[in-house]
């Protein structure tokens, strides 16, 4: 079932005397339960694909189709209702929290929009952390996360909504390889986790690794890198490693 | 002479891709050798080092495949008579034919740059195709090495690692090649 598609999507860009399409004419569909990496060099147009498809930046034309409703026919309010629960995440891999709080409150914040209490937040906070596998954060200052547990600590903001569709704009800006390792099989993991779709936009192939299907982006042009109608099927991979707990 | 017919690619077959580039030359201006070997070496640079003996052998295939003629012409210079080349009724759909090819793997950059270098203003949907045909082969490259590694908490995980990470930097330096090369076609090609 498709749950996101963009329909000759274009997205522009200028300032005053020159335009630049960022997005031209872009195509893409996502499925439930898919796994999509979206290949690109620096400045190719992967964030802000991201971002319209997300929501959170509007095309001058195109439309942005999301379970059915489309996001760009659709108020400001309207959107955000739809896709606060069981809906859409956009996790930037620089994301950098903007108090310094105790990480399982910048995460248990996520959901106070849902007329939850801190109280009732932080346990579902706490289990998204565990999630994946920044559970002995929750007590620390966010201030004090490195690069990696940072990345983690979005990632559990994200998912702490129930989303089904998560999408993720340059996993690893800055840890180590053996951060990245584990940063990279966790993604593959929450990929294989029933219903969440996962988009992974990066100019690293290893974070592209464990894709279904994978797409090129450059000069505003979003090509499928899958042969015509075939959806390559990997082996799943040994249930031993870094499996993050549930 | 040996006569061919347009589908016959032969050749194209187990050669340099220099010789594309060299018929693509010798449409453009009939030459003799030392002429072709030096309009060769200043549009694909040093680095190829193109020999005299290679020249001259790629010059015979191509008129043995009927794709240029040669005549001898009187010259008074130290070299006495020269043999010069001059493209056959064959030679334009050849290169049509040969610039449409998917490349090899290995030698794409190379093969693509004596494309590029005898490129006509309408061959730029077949280099832009040409150039996509191969950013999808480095994809079904990387897909091919996606397999199961340790991860890298041992000395094994790190060989795994390294040798991986060496072939998706190559990879990745190639995809960027890709994106640059189409971006320059596509300016020329809306420019001209």
């Amino acid at each position: 079932m498709t749950l996101l598609s963009l329909t000759q999507v274009t997205r522009r860009y200028g300032d005053g005397r020159r335009e630049v399409a960022v997005l031209d004419r872009v195509c893409m569909e996502v499925d439930a339960g898919d796994f999509v990496g979206v290949w690109g060099p620096r400045r190719s147009g992967k964030t802000t694909l991201l971002r319209v498809a997300a929501g959170i930046e509007a095309p001058n034309a195109g439309a942005v189709c999301f379970d059915g409703h489309v996001l760009t026919r659709m108020g400001a309010g309207e959107r955000a209702r739809l896709l606060r629960t069981n809906g859409i995440a956009h996790v930037s891999g620089d994301w950098r929290p903007q108090l310094s709080q105790l990480v399982v409150d910048s995460v248990a914040m996520s959901l106070l929009s849902d007329r939850m209490s801190l109280r009732e937040a932080r346990p579902l906070a706490r289990r998204a952390l565990t999630r994946v596998g920044a559970g002995d954060c929750a007590d620390v200052a966010t201030s004090r996360l490195s690069q990696g547990e940072r990345i983690r600590v979005a990632l559990a903001r994200a998912i702490v909504r129930e989303p089904r569709l998560l999408l993720i704009d340059e996993p690893a800006v800055s840890p180590s390889p053996l951060e990245c390792d584990e940063l990279y099989e966790l993604l593959r993991s929450l990929a294989r986790e029933r219903r969440l779709a996962v988009v992974v936009a990066s100019e690293d192939l290893e974070a592209l690794e464990g894709a279904r299907r994978i797409m090129s982006i450059s000069n505003g042009e979003l090509r499928s890198m899958d042969p015509a109608g075939v959806v390559l099927a990997f082996p799943e991979r040994r249930a031993a490693r870094a499996e993050p707990s549930a | 002479m040996e006569a061919v017919n347009a589908g016959n690619r032969d050749w194209m077959r187990g050669s340099s891709p220099l010789k594309g580039a060299l018929l693509g030359l010798v449409l453009q201006r009939p030459g003799h050798g030392y002429d072709l070997a030096n309009r060769l070496d200043r549009r694909l640079g040093p680095a190829w080092q193109i020999t005299a003996k290679d020249l001259y052998r790629m010059l015979e295939q191509l008129e043995r495949a009927g794709l240029v003629s040669s005549r001898r012409v009187f010259s008074d210079g130290p070299t006495g008579n020269r043999r010069v080349y001059s493209p056959t009724e064959l030679a334009e759909p050849a290169l049509t034919e040969w610039m449409h090819t998917s490349t090899r793997m290995a030698p794409v950059r190379a093969e693509f740059q004596a494309k590029i270098a005898v490129a006509r203003a309408q061959d730029a949907p077949r280099l832009l195709a040409a150039l996509e045909s191969y950013e999808r082969e480095c994809f079904a490259l990387f897909k091919a090495s996606s397999q199961d590694a340790p991860l890298i908490r041992s000395f094994a995980g790190i060989a795994v690692h390294l040798s991986r990470s060496s072939a998706r930097l190559h990879l990745r330096a190639e995809l960027e090649w890709i994106v640059l090369a189409r971006r320059l076609i596509s300016e020329v090609a809306m420019s001209s």
